[in-house]
């Protein structure tokens, strides 16, 4: 087509997705396109349901945690036939990268402050039913800054490092205990496999989260029987 | 000039966008009727602007009107421009959409889009005679403070269903624009 593509750059490559950076509607507007790529040994019909699928489920979980004030980025626009989610571009870095940073550095309040925030976050998800399905590390954001101001025609500003979950695409609603106790287990063992100095850390974002709502308990108990047996549930008897 | 002509990003250059806005609208009705009759000099999206909150709001109304157009998706309504007016929805009715987002009896601000086409090129000094002879108004232009000074907030939180806003903010614009996605996602 003519000069109005939008030009991408691809920063992330995972299995069933390609993540670009590019721009929505006019240059001056950044965004980040989530593309679900044709799979050619999937017969076509069954490859276009699964990527629409896919897409509207995402997109559903991300408008439903922005209206219940949970951090994730906004969507912009959907084309489900093409498997492509434009979002909000979130300037910042992986909880990952800044907490090895800060470990780096000795800024040991700042970092119990993230695992404060961090909990708090998780703790509203769960409250609001719904769970991530790949909480790691890699998967929040820690912004720093923000477009302030509408989105055409915005300035950046500085903000207190804030806490933004990324990639639901795993995502579902559930009510059980047991699935939010599997998101948590997922991000220990991601938070001691990156940090293993880290194991007081997570007893910080596990404080602040079983502090946050009233079935808190009650899934930090199916924890400790998920860490028993590991991520999946035995399907004997 | 006051035409405000635009290249949406993934959009073909031939489907650029004209935009033009007037306040103190007088003949409101006359341009509903061309658009009832059907006439097709008159086939533009006449938006309230009162119910428009910022520039990006209407960008993303024209981008996935455009979208539909170009994926052979078939349209809901009529013509591209009307589709413009629907996709400001944030449900599925069309009637309803039209009556709260279109061109109505009393509609005294009034955005203008006009959505060029390969098949019929229109340039933005045509589109600007046109309706400058056309529409009985004051010119204005199309920027960030024009629209919030004509958005009525007591109508947008009856469109989109959102209580209590009196000013455009980043958070209040998401808002809206998530209603019209989740729209088009079910």
């Amino acid at each position: 087509m003519a000069a109005t593509e939008a030009p991408r750059e691809l920063i992330k490559q995972g299995a069933e997705a390609l993540v670009y950076k590019t721009t929505y509607l006019l240059p001056t507007i950044p965004a980040l396109l989530k593309h679900r790529p044709r799979k050619p040994y999937r017969h076509p019909t069954l490859d276009l349901r699964l990527t629409k699928h896919r897409c509207l489920s995402e997109t559903r979980l991300l408008t439903r945690c922005r209206g219940l004030g949970i951090p994730v980025p906004a969507v912009y626009f959907v084309d489900e036939a093409r498997g492509e989610i434009y979002m909000e571009w979130i300037s910042g870095r992986s909880i990952r990268e800044v907490l090895d940073a800060m470990i780096a550095e000795g800024r040991k309040e700042e970092v119990n402050d993230l695992m404060k925030k961090m909990g708090q976050v998780v703790a509203k998800l769960h409250q609001n039913d719904i769970v991530h399905g790949d909480l790691t590390t890699s998967n929040v954001m820690v912004r720093g800054e923000r477009k302030s101001g509408l989105l055409a025609g915005a300035t950046m500003e500085k903000v207190d490092a804030e806490v933004v979950l990324i990639d639901l695409g795993l995502g579902m609603m559930s009510t059980q205990e047991e699935d939010k106790a599997v998101d948590l287990y997922v991000l220990e063992r991601a938070f001691l496999s990156t940090h293993p100095q880290a194991e007081d850390l997570f007893q910080d974002v596990l404080t602040a989260y079983e502090g946050s709502f009233k079935g808190a308990k009650a899934v930090m108990k199916r924890l400790a029987d998920v860490r028993m047996r590991g991520r999946k549930r035995s399907m004997l008897g | 000039m006051a035409i405000h002509t635009i290249q949406l990003q993934n959009i073909p250059v031939a489907h650029e966008v004209h935009i033009v806005s007037f306040k103190d609208v007088e003949n409101a009705s006359f341009l509903r009727e061309q658009l009832l009759g059907g006439n097709a000099e008159f086939e533009y999206a006449f938006v309230d602007a009162s119910t428009i909150v910022s520039t990006a709001h209407i960008l993303v109304a024209v981008h996935q009107a455009v979208h539909k157009l170009l994926v052979n998706e078939k349209l809901r309504t009529r013509n591209v421009h009307s589709e413009i007016v629907f996709s400001l929805s944030p449900n599925n009715n069309i009637t309803e959409a039209f009556r709260r987002f279109g061109i109505g009896e009393n509609t005294k601000s009034l955005l203008c889009v006009k959505i060029s086409s390969p098949e019929k090129t229109i340039s933005a000094a045509e589109v600007e005679k046109h309706l400058m002879e056309s529409v009985k108004g004051t010119q204005m232009e199309f920027n960030e403070s024009t629209i919030a000074a004509e958005t009525d907030w007591a109508n947008v939180g009856k469109c989109y269903k959102m209580k209590g806003c009196k000013e455009i903010s980043k958070e209040v614009e998401l808002e809206v624009l998530g209603k019209m996605v989740m729209r088009s996602v079910g």
